[in-house]
């Protein structure tokens, strides 16, 4: 999880993430973030995360990405 | 019958009274009756467009299904034992198969879309450049646009996508798919909406509420004050300096410009606010499309508080799916690996951000001053993702106070001074006039024009023009209470009031729309902007 949040803070190392519960529906991130988090994301993690997926559900906190990280490496 | 008519608020009142009349589960059959009147209504023949959508939409969306249980049957059998195969390439097999319909969606709804749009504003435009004519070679269609197309084929393309993502469920009722598609409070101006969350409405049925009634008649209230008080008003301005640009100059455009921000946003939000209202009073909950624009303090927040609907429709399904494509992955780690880091981060957004923008560009219109809007918005968008940290630097350095309410207004009327100059572009006939009127607009120190009663010959005599500014104050007013209550709903508020109040306020307002409200011919308000395109 740690290198999720070290992908985060390199996008935007002006947010705390780690105490932030709705990093989507408060409007933290926009959607430049989010190409710049999924693209850091999928070559980190040799994964490729799905447009379906780019729900708030799964980037709210920092622990919900971590959990579709891990979900998409074991569906690979 | 537009939704400013007796007409529309007649086949309305009829409509919801057998509505609650019929038992929920056939509440939706109904409404699919009242769409389709009222588009065969106002399309005659031009109606076949719209069912070709809906043909269209519902058996593709049944084939992405169909593949997709293909895929899980052929991926059951293999971990079975009992075929031989590899799971890679199955899945690549349904995924190339679920492309096709989304393909062939494209070509035929999209294709009409783009034919019906732009093929004779095109084709007029050549044939009057190179062969003396209008149809000086080239046949035009001279078929016109469908009402909405617009806007319904973005939704019904957005839910074969959202099927296609596994996002939805392929709807099997084809009627159901035709009332998505066709609802007939949005189609004239939308809002976009998402199956998933339009569905859970329309479906179901709706137990008769009579806060839903007084709900959707304030919202619906509140959108005529600002289509026929506001909207109608500053748009006799707006017609008459924009098309006669070449008799005005300085001030007289800027006026004639915030007239036309005025006009733009009563047009759109408040027939979003009629939409929302008439669906309302049918228990059906449609998204807002509009989130006080005007108090933005910069130009991408704008674009995510105007238009919210098509705003995220071309993220989710133009912008994403560039950004986030293999190719764009492969160039990252191309310029990555040439120690162009920053660069290689950047690119797909900014180049997936140009390319939305000239598809927003092109949705407005087919000329090129609609292109170079978009292109204008693009730059801008661009500009402020790439410069935003190095300016809040720049003001920490001056010592500017980035945090107080002074530095939040200017940031506000810096994005409304954008805003505005980018409208120069999309409002004038093309874009010579457009470089006349701001070279005007910067040039000409005409300032006494404001006090000598020039802006009282600018198309609306002294007592209209103050109706304009009382209604756009009021109008201000009421957003300054909702921005500052974190977009509280007036309306949420009246309901804790006393009843004499909410009905002086309700009764107040129907007087204001019937005195000050501006009437066309056969007591009819002038067409929504959006509907034409």
């Amino acid at each position: 999880m740690e290198k999720v949040l070290e992908i985060l803070n390199d996008v935007r190392p002006d947010v705390d993430f780690m105490s932030q519960t709705a990093i989507i529906d408060d409007g933290i991130i926009d959607s430049f973030d989010i190409i710049s988090i999924v693209s850091e994301l999928d070559e980190e993690f040799d994964i490729s995360i799905p447009i379906h997926e780019l729900e708030p559900k799964h980037f709210n906190t920092v622990q919900a990405i971590w959990e579709l990280v891990q979900q998409l490496q074991e569906e690979d | 019958m537009g939704i400013t008519t007796l007409n529309f608020f007649l086949f309305l009142a009829i409509g919801i009274l057998v509505y609650y009349l019929l038992p929920k589960k056939a509440q939706w059959v109904w409404l699919l009756i009242l769409s389709v009147y009222f588009y065969v209504r106002a399309s005659r023949t031009m109606s076949v467009f719209i069912a070709v959508t809906c043909i269209s939409v519902y058996l593709l969306s049944l084939l992405i299904e169909k593949s997709d249980l293909r895929y899980k049957e052929e991926l059951r059998r293999i971990k079975a034992g009992e075929l031989d195969g590899d799971k890679k390439v199955i899945k690549k097999q349904n995924i190339h198969r679920k492309r096709l319909c989304i393909a062939a969606s494209a070509l035929i709804n999209v294709g009409m879309l783009v034919v019906l749009k732009f093929y004779d504003l095109i084709f007029t435009e050549i044939n009057t450049s190179f062969f003396g004519g209008a149809e000086g070679f080239f046949p035009l269609l001279h078929v016109g646009l469908p009402l909405g197309i617009s806007f319904y084929t973005f939704q019904a393309i957005g839910y074969l996508v959202d099927v296609y993502r596994g996002k939805s469920k392929a709807e099997h009722n084809f009627f159901k798919t035709a009332l998505f598609i066709s609802f007939f409070p949005q189609i004239l101006q939308g809002p976009i909406s998402r199956y998933h969350q339009l569905s859970e409405e329309l479906f179901p049925g709706h137990s008769f509420d009579f806060e839903n009634l007084t709900d959707g008649f304030y919202l619906m209230l509140w959108g005529l004050f600002k289509k026929m008080v506001i909207a109608d008003r500053a748009g006799i301005m707006c017609d008459l300096v924009f098309q006669n640009y070449l008799n005005y100059a300085g001030v007289e455009f800027w006026v004639a410009l915030l007239a036309y921000a005025a006009q733009m946003y009563g047009d759109f939000s408040g027939g979003i606010d009629i939409v929302r209202g008439a669906a309302k009073m049918f228990g059906v909950h449609m998204v807002d499309n509009f989130e006080r624009p005007y108090f933005s303090k910069d130009i991408p927040e704008f674009w995510r508080r105007w238009h919210i609907t098509l705003g995220t429709w071309f993220k989710d399904y133009l912008m994403y799916p560039i950004a986030l494509s293999s190719l764009s992955q492969s160039v990252t780690k191309s310029l990555r690996k040439k120690g162009k880091v920053h660069l290689g981060k950047v690119l797909p957004s900014y180049v997936s951000c140009m390319i939305l923008w000239l598809a927003n560009g092109a949705w407005h219109g087919a000329g090129t001053q609609f292109l170079l809007f978009g292109v204008y918005h693009g730059i801008l968008t661009i500009l402020s993702m790439e410069y935003q940290d190095r300016l809040i630097a720049l003001g920490d350095r001056l010592h500017i106070n980035q945090n107080c309410t002074s530095w939040r207004w200017f940031q506000i009327l810096r994005t409304f001074f954008l805003v505005e100059i980018g409208r120069v572009i999309f409002v004038t006939p093309d874009f010579h006039a457009s470089l006349i009127m701001l070279k005007s607009m910067f040039t000409v120190p005409n300032l006494w024009k404001l006090f000598d009663g020039s802006i009282f010959r600018l198309g609306l005599a002294a007592p209209d023009f103050f109706v304009l500014v009382f209604a756009c104050l009021l109008l201000l007013m009421i957003e300054v209470i909702q921005e500052c209550n974190h977009g509280m709903h007036i309306r949420d508020w009246l309901k804790t009031q006393n009843l004499w109040l909410r009905w002086t306020l309700a009764f107040g307002l129907v007087f204001v729309i019937l005195t000050f409200g501006i009437y066309g011919h056969g007591y009819d308000a002038a067409g929504f902007i959006y509907m034409q395109y």
